[in-house]
């Protein structure tokens, strides 16, 4: 695909598309992932052997760095892993909690070469992918009016369709073969994308757990998330120009506004912290993945698996800290009243995967 | 192509803003009396032990089969990815035509309290308990308005786990109600089964709590015809103490009763509690 600066090629578009409807997917579920341990391991039962699959979530990146040294990722690859998480897709619905798991699970790998695959083909524009992804999920939960799409007849019948309107512009788009292989050593830009699917699923993707979070506004907080996911975009699409001008801003803005959001309880101060937190990320997202970088597989499987370990231990903690009398006794210490510091830290290993991806770049 | 991307964003973002707005439109608002109260511990959305269902529904058509205008919910916030990220009381008020109040912030730890009100809701705080050895503990206090007269409803959802705190709780929601003007409900999950775990088996006539709560207010579901020992949590049998009755609906002394309007609703295929509820009118 060629790119000329300013330009959207229609292929170009779809990716776009196939890049963000995947991130909705691949978003919901995580969190379904993270639900479904919880209820199986912390839910009345006692710990099960349920808890490893835990340890499986975000895993595909690094198996696919991993397989795509021996098995090169054709049009064929592409279309068994699609198939895998289609199925996973619908199988998620089945009624025994362990198998739902599994398939929640089973569906984040096999999705993940594709998700790579669209992450280096847009590179910086890959944030685009994540707007719609993000504004994909607020449409559902306003359609849903925030239930999960495992709580009754009706969203699980939507569920089923959109999983059938995903899977089949899924396979349109590959079907025009412009997916591409890679080499695993390119795929170090990924790990911002880790960052971001890990704040995205547990606050930033959910204007409700925002509401929740300070009892404010569910539509102020999804009127101002959509400002920002816009505002974003433009600059991404329309001004690259200001974002390099003023790139030294990106980061601080972010922090101090993630901060601002985790701590601040003055409703005016809130909102404008969430504009600014959606709009950095994705600014900070755009910025991570335009990098290329080619180096030792070693190193990538490193840090791929290194963010990964991070995401789910900080997950981890995060959502067992309203629980910490139920957790085992050497962990309790860790988890009286930290919800703000870890939502804090999982927030932080977006900017902190760009800022190693800058840091060890060989072009910008 | 960029047009096609920004309309689609434009698309996308004005009907999430306008769908979230219209799933938030303020329901329509009764009065009246006399109506039905429930106190119900909806388990964070899942039915009972490791079934891993999701309860919404089933809790919805409860709710509306029992024909109640005030419901305490405990265990309510869902806004966490261990509920799936769901803010079930939103749904729940969105399905049954109900204002709502949920509280705390949830950052600050707590597993959720919230009101669910066919009449409008004036005001609404959440108080901190005092919890010096275990999870954070509140109580909501709503003032609700029935057209020409106010009242208060309080939920909570006591400590489980530290006796003394347990009580410290009681004498705060009692100290809250000393200062109120208007009659008043006190309702929910007050788990005083912790008198078993000091010296079993023990009667719950001889549990602190039990009988702070019973000198300061009506048992509004025995005196309605509920039996006193009626069991409506299924969590302690895994626990090793007996199930009992440790959900409640405290009233001042304006209330009258309705004579036999006590129920008991709902079990494990919903919630690890049962629902318990009665008729009230002033």
């Amino acid at each position: 695909m060629i790119r000329r600066e300013g330009e959207l090629e229609y292929d170009e578009l779809l990716m776009i598309l196939l890049g963000g409807f995947s991130i909705f997917w691949y978003i919901r579920m995580f969190v379904h992932t993270v639900a479904m341990v919880f209820i199986l391991n912390f839910g009345g039962g006692g710990l099960n052997a349920s808890v490893l699959l835990f340890f499986a979530t975000l895993s595909g990146f690094l198996y696919v760095a991993i397989s795509s040294l021996y098995y090169p990722h054709t049009d064929r690859f592409y279309q068994i892993s699609i198939g895998i998480a289609f199925a996973s897709l619908l199988l998620t619905l089945v009624s025994n909690p362990v198998l739902s798991l599994a398939f929640a699970v089973l569906f984040q790998i096999a999705i993940t070469p594709l998700l790579i695959s669209t992450l280096l083909i847009l590179q910086k524009r890959f944030a685009l992918a994540a707007a719609v992804g993000i504004l994909s999920n607020f449409a559902v939960l306003g359609l849903t009016n925030f239930s999960s799409l495992y709580a009754t007849s009706s969203t699980r019948l939507l569920h089923f369709f959109f999983v059938i309107i995903w899977y089949v512009s899924t396979m349109f788009v590959t079907g025009r073969h412009i997916i591409r292989t890679y080499d695993a050593t390119e795929m170090s830009s990924t790990s911002a994308l880790i960052g971001f699917l890990g704040i995205f699923a547990i606050m930033f993707g959910f204007p409700n757990v925002l509401a929740a979070w300070n009892q404010s506004s569910v539509f102020i907080i999804t009127f101002v998330s959509v400002v920002g996911i816009l505002a974003s975009s433009y600059l991404i699409m329309d001004r690259p120009d200001l974002i390099r001008r003023y790139q030294l801003y990106i980061l601080p803005t972010y922090l101090v506004s993630l901060i601002g959001v985790i701590f601040l309880k003055i409703d005016f101060l809130y909102y404008a912290a969430i504009l600014l937190v959606v709009l950095s990320a994705f600014l900070l997202l755009s910025q991570a993945t335009r990098i290329k970088r080619e180096g030792s597989i070693k190193m990538l499987g490193i840090r791929m698996g290194g963010v990964q370990f991070l995401v789910l231990l900080l997950t981890f903690f995060q959502i067992a800290t309203p629980f910490w009398t139920g957790m085992p006794a050497p962990l309790q210490p860790l988890l009286v009243e930290t919800t703000r510091l870890y939502t804090l830290i999982i927030g932080l290993i977006l900017p902190s995967s760009g800022m190693i991806a800058y840091k060890w770049r060989d072009e910008i | 192509m960029k047009r096609v991307l920004y309309t689609g964003f434009l698309v996308m973002g004005v009907l999430s803003v306008l769908l979230i707005g219209y799933n938030n439109l303020p329901p329509a608002a009764d009065t009246g009396t006399s109506f039905g109260v429930m106190s119900y511990n909806v388990h964070l959305y899942y039915d009972a032990g490791t079934g891993g269902g999701n309860n919404l529904e089933l809790v919805r058509d409860l709710i509306r089969d029992s024909g109640v205008k005030v419901v305490g919910l405990q265990e309510s916030e869902g806004n966490r990815a261990v509920s799936s990220n769901q803010d079930g009381v939103r749904w729940l008020s969105g399905q049954l035509g109900m204002y709502f109040y949920s509280g705390p912030d949830s950052r600050d730890d707590v597993w959720g309290v919230s009101l669910l009100s066919e009449f409008p809701i004036l005001e609404a705080e959440t108080v901190a308990l005092p919890s010096e050895e275990a999870l954070n503990r509140v109580a909501i206090v709503v003032t609700l308005d029935l057209g020409d007269q106010l009242i208060t409803v309080i939920n909570t959802h006591l400590t489980f786990q530290s006796p003394s705190d347990q009580l410290g709780q009681v004498d705060s929601i009692i100290a809250i109600t000393d200062d109120l003007t208007t009659p008043y409900i006190v309702m929910g999950d007050f788990n005083t089964v912790l008198a078993q775990s000091e010296e079993s088996p023990r009667d719950i006539t001889e549990d602190p709590s039990y009988i702070a709560l019973t000198e300061a207010y009506r048992d509004g579901y025995v005196e309605a015809g509920g039996a006193a020992d009626e069991t409506t949590s299924y969590f302690f049998e895994s626990e090793g103490l007996a199930n009992a009755r440790i959900d409640y609906i405290w009233l001042s002394s304006e209330w009258t009763v309705g004579a036999s309007s006590a129920q008991v609703l709902g079990d494990e295929s919903i919630s690890d509690h049962r629902a318990i509820a009665i008729v009230v009118s002033l």
